[in-house]
């Protein structure tokens, strides 16, 4: 890339039901948090922030332009104020493509969910098309059991394999005071646990209801190294399309996956993801997507993503830990897992990382995905 | 703008109706894509980037986006979707606009579509878009906020029924002119004044109709548009300007922020006398009485005159204010896809395509703007050559 | 928007797929107002650089963004700024049921400067002159439940 994009502050809320809280109010949180870091305002005349981009479904807040209806929350009145319907991490994509056209120079991303006002599966499920994969009753979780169901059969991934991915990631999850679930969980626990789609555990799914909010601020590469001495610069980003018809794709692959990554790998000169990322998020909203989507990163071969997990190489203290934050499977709302991956990884290479800190990590790797069983998905890698 | 300049190098829209029960919704997105397509002289291969929008609430969807991809043979590709209401036409050209301006690809494409006749807008609340709390308890929708808009311009301006009936006229002409246009009613001012009284004083005809249809454009980088077409469309600017629920109709009746954002891009490009330098014009109004506000903040005439020129019969597609030759919104609004209809018959008119419609002489400039929930608008200069 | 619905007789065109979504919204800060509004009484968020009342509540300023902690009591009567009536069928969103309105909706301006929107009592658009003086009429405190129509109508004040 040509010019840089920096991300120069990044805040979360804590994730956790929060049914008494109104949605703006969530949005306020953490949008004030970024600002505050920054002392950054809207402003008119190019000395503030000059956009901001937000992430979210319409109908999970509201039906009708709800998100039309907090933009004055973080201060856009009068201001470029444009949403992306998709995970959060597109919303990322977005605001840096905004500060490569030289449209805006700040841009504020933000990203809020409250799944506690209503039954998430209901609104996915309208995303799939309406004369043959909704009526017979598909949503994102049957999908992704399909997927689960052929991955593990096709390449030998056991039950046990699929549970360390939980054990690793509750076990994370108790380094982030962020996180929403962080309990001792053992392999056995996640194999006791209820069925909720065959072959998807309960404890295998990301919990759900949780609400929480995320922010960053990215900015054109002068002004970030003005507002920020620990910039993180965006070195690779895009996104991709798969197909839409569960039975179109070999649901063992994931070739928008792999697309996505080798553009982004492309775009940061990175050629051996495991040897030179020093720490990844990775969007896994039930246990088997870890390793498929590992698999797709180019971090382990096709079919490996088993062995993968057993050699340790993704825990703490190996040579590419995933997931030090506990990642979606500890409880991340709706839309917002991908934008959580930028903000953590942020967090990494800025040396904030708390108890969850990878030490001296230089580059890392984030990724978003959305639609039933990986449709779309977004890589977006990080450097500092 | 330190980024790519950029260029339309094809547009496609599909003819606009009210039912479209012909084809589903991914086939009307397809009909627009291969419109587009042909226009540029590209195949979808070409194609590197799609950014997609509707209001899907009004069609009863979330994240259509998923399944309309594969139908419009964008697999493989990157891209994502935007909405924001009544302006996601606007936002979904804008991104386009800025996704090829950051020189990621060479040729983006932007498609909107809207499918009114498959959902009583009942999960829009009528497209008012409104605070579910607070005014989403009243029956409020487009038709009572331009009631509340036209009776403040009427008691503001001093102008009568006539003059709002006089614009649905004008607009008809226009209309009658456009094959893509919807609504093509042979009206008189007498007709307009009869007609069926929805919300004093908006009548049946002076709102926009429910329309199922689509439009696409595709963009690209300055380099890449030279090469695929001897007429590229140059994007010189745009704004968003959401004014993200801070005013309600109660509070402002008058609100919008289509002065400012004018006002904004005008300085930017070095507009001072927008009659002179801008010669077409296809602004979003939602109902036509809505037209004569726009004009004056769009800075055509003064504030509260511009029912003056409607009078002088100085507004029509070979008058000295060529304001929305195509017709504009009240013959034809599929909700989330009319910014990028404005959009393409602004293109239109800068090549000297618009046919039946065209404006005589040269176009140098065009101003297109998309409108939604309660006076957020995003604004688009359009310019001939570099 | 629509007023009237044709579907294609052959479900091989088209078939139809009702859905019902139910929302548990928060109010949060908002609550404060809603319970107010069981009271009998409409309080506001007050602006602390200019002083403009807002209702509903904001939690920020749109214009000024500082945060709103200050609230006004509006009184009980306000300022006719605008009405207009419904002249066909709407859908109420309170039952989800297509009906006539009898009832113009007003804008007015209340004692305390909020502005809000609500029922009037008076159905002859004619009779509504801008400037006027309203009055809240409430429901009975039991049937109240934290909503803009609790304030059952605004009647104009008999002189």
């Amino acid at each position: 890339m040509a010019r840089r994009v920096g991300i120069v502050a990044v805040a979360q809320t804590k994730f956790e039901e929060k049914p008494g809280l109104h949605i703006g109010e969530l949005l306020y949180q953490t949008s004030r948090d970024v600002m505050k870091q920054t002392g950054l305002e809207f402003k008119d005349d190019g000395t503030g922030i000059d956009s901001t981009v937000a992430s979210g479904y319409d109908l999970m807040s509201g039906p009708g332009g709800a998100y039309m209806f907090l933009g004055y929350v973080v201060g856009a009145w009068q201001r470029e104020d444009e949403r992306v319907i998709e995970d959060g991490s597109m919303a990322v994509y977005y605001g840096a493509a905004q500060i490569l056209a030289g449209h805006a120079d700040v841009v504020l991303v933000v990203g809020y969910s409250k799944e506690t006002q209503i039954n998430k599966n209901l609104i996915e499920c309208l995303s799939l098309d309406q004369v043959y994969q909704r009526r017979i009753g598909l949503d994102f979780v049957s999908a992704a059991a399909l997927q689960a169901m052929r991955y593990s059969t096709k390449n030998g991934i056991t039950p046990e394999q699929l549970a360390k991915v939980v054990v690793k990631a509750r076990k994370n999850a108790k380094n982030n005071p962020y996180a929403y679930c962080c309990d001792t969980i053992t392999v056995k626990d996640v194999l006791k646990s209820t069925m909720l789609c065959d072959p998807i555990r309960v404890q295998e799914a990301k919990p759900t209801p949780v609400d929480g909010a995320c922010a960053l601020i990215l900015a054109s590469e002068e002004k970030a190294k003005k507002l920020t001495k620990k910039p993180v610069w965006i070195t690779g980003m895009s996104s991709c399309y798969d197909h839409h018809e569960l039975g179109y794709r070999d649901l063992a692959n994931c070739d928008s996956l792999v697309t996505a990554a080798s553009k982004s790998y492309k775009m940061a000169g990175i050629t051996k993801p495991l040897k030179e990322f020093d720490v990844a998020e990775i969007s896994e909203h039930y246990s088997y997507q870890e390793l498929l989507w590992s698999e797709g990163l180019g971090l382990c071969g096709k079919g490996e993503g088993g062995k993968l997990i057993d050699s340790g190489k993704t825990e703490m203290g190996g040579e590419l830990p995933v997931n030090p934050s506990g990642g979606v499977l500890s409880g991340i709302p709706h839309c917002l897992a991908g934008m959580h991956s930028v903000v953590e990884c942020a967090l990494q290479l800025r040396g904030e990382a708390g108890d969850r800190q990878v030490k001296g990590a230089k580059k890392a790797l984030a990724h978003g995905v959305d639609g039933p069983a990986g449709q779309l998905h977004c890589v977006i890698t990080l450097e500092n | 703008m330190t980024g790519e300049r950029i260029a339309i190098v094809g547009v496609g829209q599909t003819i606009h109706k009210s039912k479209r029960t012909d084809v589903n919704t991914a086939e009307m997105c397809a009909e627009a894509v291969e419109a587009a397509l042909a226009d540029a002289q590209l195949t979808i291969k070409d194609i590197d980037c799609v950014i997609l929008g509707s209001f899907e609430p009004a069609d009863g969807y979330s994240g259509p986006d998923k399944f309309i991809i594969p139908e419009i043979g964008c697999v493989g590709k990157a891209g994502f979707e935007m909405q924001n209401v009544g302006t996601t036409g606007g936002v979904v050209c804008a991104t386009g606009f800025n996704m090829a301006a950051a020189g990621l690809f060479e040729n983006v494409l932007c498609v909107a579509w809207q499918k009114m006749d498959e959902a009583a807008g009942a999960f829009g609340r009528g497209g008012g878009g409104a605070n579910e709390y607070w005014t989403g308890q009243f029956p409020m929708s487009p038709i009572t906020n331009f009631a509340r808009r036209t009776y403040a311009y009427m008691t503001r301006s001093g102008c009568t029924e006539e003059h709002l009936a006089m614009v649905r006229v004008k607009q008809d002409q226009c209309a009658q002119r456009n094959k893509y246009a919807q609504l093509k009613l042979g009206l008189t001012v007498e007709k307009v004044m009869n007609d069926f009284l929805l919300a004093w004083p908006i009548r049946r005809l002076h709102m926009c109709p429910t329309t199922a249809g689509s439009a696409a454009i595709i963009v690209c980088p300055e380099k890449r548009a030279k090469k695929v077409t001897k007429k590229p469309v140059w994007v010189e600017d745009w704004f968003t300007c959401h004014q993200g629920g801070a005013l309600t109709m109660a509070e402002d009746p008058t609100a919008s922020t289509l002065a400012y954002a004018c006002q904004k891009i005008y300085k930017r490009c070095g507009i001072t006398n927008p009659n002179k330098q801008i010669q077409a014009w296809e602004v979003y109004e939602p109902a036509s009485t809505a037209e004569l506000r726009w004009m004056e903040e769009v800075g055509i005439c003064e504030d509260y005159t511009a029912w003056k020129l409607f009078e002088q019969g100085k507004v029509g597609i070979e008058k000295e204010v060529p304001f929305n030759p195509s017709g504009g919104v009240t013959a034809t609004n599929p909700i989330g896809c009319t910014p990028v209809v404005r959009v393409v018959e602004a293109a239109l008119q800068v090549r000297g395509d618009a046919e039946e419609h065209q404006i005589p002489g040269t176009i140098n400039r065009a101003l297109a703007t998309a409108y939604g929930g309660q006076g957020e608008n995003v604004v688009f200069l359009l310019k001939k050559s570099l | 928007m629509v007023l009237k619905k044709e579907e294609p007789q052959d479900p091989s065109v088209a078939f139809r797929y009702p859905r019902v979504i139910t929302y548990k919204h928060s109010l949060g800060y908002q609550s404060k107002f809603a319970h107010a509004l069981k009271m009998g009484r409409i309080i506001a968020t007050k602006c602390p650089v200019d002083g403009r009342c807002t209702v509903p509540p904001r939690i920020v300023c749109p214009m000024h963004h500082v945060r709103q902690t200050e609230w006004v009591d509006q009184g009980q009567r306000g300022k006719l700024t605008s009405a207009f009536k419904i002249n066909f069928p709407m859908f109420d969103s309170r039952t989800g049921e297509l009906k006539t309105w009898e009832n113009p909706i007003v804008s007015l301006e209340l004692e305390g400067g909020a502005k809000m929107d609500g029922w009037c009592a008076e159905t002859d658009t004619s009779k509504l002159k801008p400037g006027m003086l309203l009055e809240a009429v409430w429901r009975p405190p039991e049937e109240r439940k934290g909503r803009v129509d609790d304030i059952l109508y605004w009647k104009p004040v008999e002189k």
